[in-house]
């Protein structure tokens, strides 16, 4: 019956590659997977649909209301603040999938199958978070793309389109790996609380919650302004902001935010120490 | 094979496995049986690494699981009925576990027929009835064609044709020279499908022993005869324990129904009844279990070797 099986290949044995195929299966066949993937692209495009049909009005001088002349700097951040500002909606769907994409397992007993199949336990957990980074990145760069595309005909027509040049594709290029940074970030903590609920209301805690709650209290301790920057959220929009012309990080109102490369580096720092929580975590406790 | 040495697991201050050394065998099936919360699962999670043992060391064919290569083709493990992925269907669940081994759709579509999930293939795991998910758990072990199994309460709500069909397959996996491992609290499927007992209570154990010693350890099986002239029936059989019952009929301890009814022609003795009592692997267990403290003492039964 069993004893001689041929459909099993001479030599089949536990491997990352395996772990990552492995992964990939289990994260395409969830149909959750889908939905809150579609639900980040078509909000994404919408929003870009929203603020491109409404640039013209960047190009008004808020103080005297006049029209001001379309500068390359005013079209760069019309163009720019319409095709990444999806990202806002984006970060909360990665980071909940991040969550659920470990968390679910724990809720159904399927981390007992999946640990038992690779009981070193870490690669199982690097496999995944490859298979996250991956498919979170390939959509933000997805979706940045269609909210470029789907907002070219409306800023092109109000005179403020940015042609897609070495910059913007970097910024572009910032917005699909912080999405992916995200994702990581909830696969960490996900590891490391085992619980949806708890995995994503630190999750919505650290990426809207904190920041607005710093801000609050900016108004009275002066330092705390000092420290948003390097929030994730924060570092996460610099990551796709353009910097100015000489390099010098940009203000945007009273904030200042980081160059994008210094940024990228913080938001790392903050997916790698979930990370690093959540595979303690995995290989401290017992399943 | 596996071997557990001095195996223990604390959970804080309780203690769900104490102390516990025993051996799984190749080529039999090796029953463990015990209440809730004996330490039978927590065991198996040890043995799979699940767990982490708080001290003491289970080997599985001479190493740590998790030092094996190829774990699933090592050990099939089926721990509880549903450590699935309610959202996924059985086919999937089955590719992205072999997966992990580079092990592809053939062999998944075989374990599948053989499961008998082929037609509910494509329908997702929540949808699934416990007997169902049983089978998927059985499916998922089977996948690495591994050398031991190991199976937790595998009958647990399969209908009587499952269950037929699990103590078929076990006993041939063992037959092939497998090392099988399966828990039940359920003593008449023991008695039916395993080889050898380890008998667990509150985390130790209790016996460790061949199903016919457990058995036999407790009092020997009984036999339940009605006969007109049960005065001749006793001088036919001088070695018998004769306990007369409520309903007229006798109670025989110490012998089999071979022998009593050979006895009785040899005696000319009339029988109107006679039947091999066949609870008594339970009755056994009850003893085992209800005063482990006296066990102990007494030693009635064959015990694990280092106890």
């Amino acid at each position: 019956m069993t004893a001689t099986s041929v459909s099993i290949p001479r030599g089949a044995r536990l491997s990352f590659g395996g772990l990552v195929r492995s992964e990939w299966i289990k994260f395409t066949s969830l149909r959750s997977t889908y939905w809150s993937s579609g639900i980040i692209l078509v909000l994404w495009v919408l929003l870009a649909l929203l603020l491109s049909s409404v640039a013209n009005f960047s190009a008004i001088d808020p103080m005297t209301g006049e029209d001001l002349p379309a500068t390359d700097e005013l079209r760069q951040s019309a163009t720019m603040s319409a095709v990444t500002s999806g990202v806002m909606f984006g970060m909360l769907v990665a980071g909940i999938q991040g969550v659920l994409s470990i968390s679910g397992e724990y809720s159904t007993g399927m981390i007992k199958s999946s640990l038992a199949a690779a009981p070193g336990r870490l690669g199982m957990y690097a496999a995944k978070g490859v298979v996250t980074f991956v498919w979170m990145f390939l959509l933000g760069a997805v979706s940045v793309l269609a909210a470029y595309l789907v907002a070219m005909p409306f800023l092109s027509a109000d005179d403020m389109l940015a042609p897609l040049g070495a910059e913007e594709l970097v910024a572009m290029l910032g917005a699909a790996t912080f999405l992916g940074f995200v994702g990581l970030f909830g696969l960490g903590i996900g590891t490391l609380v085992r619980s949806g609920a708890g995995g994503i209301a630190i999750v919505v805690g650290v990426l809207m919650v904190l920041p607005m709650a710093l801000g609050i209290f900016s108004i009275w301790i002066e330092w705390i302004s000092d420290v948003i920057p390097y929030m994730f959220d924060s570092a996460g929009n610099a990551m796709m902001t353009i910097p100015g012309g000489d390099g010098t990080p940009t203000p945007t109102g009273m904030m200042t935010t980081l160059e994008p490369g210094m940024a990228a580096l913080v938001a790392l720092a903050w997916t790698a120490a979930s990370l690093l929580l959540g595979a303690l975590a995995l290989k401290g406790r017992d399943a | 094979m596996i071997e557990a040495t001095a195996l223990t697991k604390r959970y804080g201050s309780r203690t769900a496995v104490d102390n516990v050394d025993f051996t799984v065998r190749p080529g039999t099936v090796t029953g463990f049986l015990g209440p809730n919360g004996a330490g039978k699962s927590t065991t198996m999670r040890m043995i799979v690494g699940l767990d982490k043992p708080s001290a003491g060391s289970v080997t599985v064919n001479g190493k740590a699981y998790r030092e094996h290569r190829a774990p699933m083709r090592e050990v099939g493990v089926l721990l509880d009925a549903k450590a699935v992925h309610t959202g996924r269907s059985a086919y999937k669940h089955l590719l992205a576990m072999g997966a992990t081994h580079g092990i592809g759709r053939a062999r998944v579509q075989e374990v599948m027929e053989l499961t008998g999930l082929a037609s509910v293939a494509r329908k997702r795991v929540g949808g699934f009835s416990l007997g169902m998910g049983q089978r998927l758990g059985i499916a998922a072990a089977l996948l690495g064609d591994p050398a031991t199994l190991i199976l937790d309460e595998p009958v647990n709500g399969l209908d009587p044709e499952g269950v037929q069909w699990v103590r078929k397959l076990v006993r041939h996996l063992a037959a092939e020279g497998r090392t099988v491992l399966l828990s039940s609290h359920l003593m008449s499927e023991m008695a039916q499908t395993a080889d050898h007992i380890i008998v667990l209570g509150r985390g130790r154990v209790l016996a460790d022993a061949p199903v016919s010693d457990i058995i036999a350890g407790a009092g020997g099986s009984t036999v339940r005869v009605r006969t007109p002239r049960p005065e001749l029936l006793a001088q036919a059989l001088p070695d018998a324990q004769q306990t007369p019952l409520s309903d007229g009929a006798i109670s025989l301890n110490g012998v089999t129904a071979e022998q009593v009814g050979e006895a009785a022609a040899v005696h000319g003795v009339v029988l109107h009844e006679l039947t091999p009592v066949a609870s008594s692997l339970e009755e056994a267990y009850m003893a085992l279990t209800q005063d482990e403290v006296e066990y102990r003492a007494g030693g009635a039964v064959p015990v694990g070797g280092t106890r």
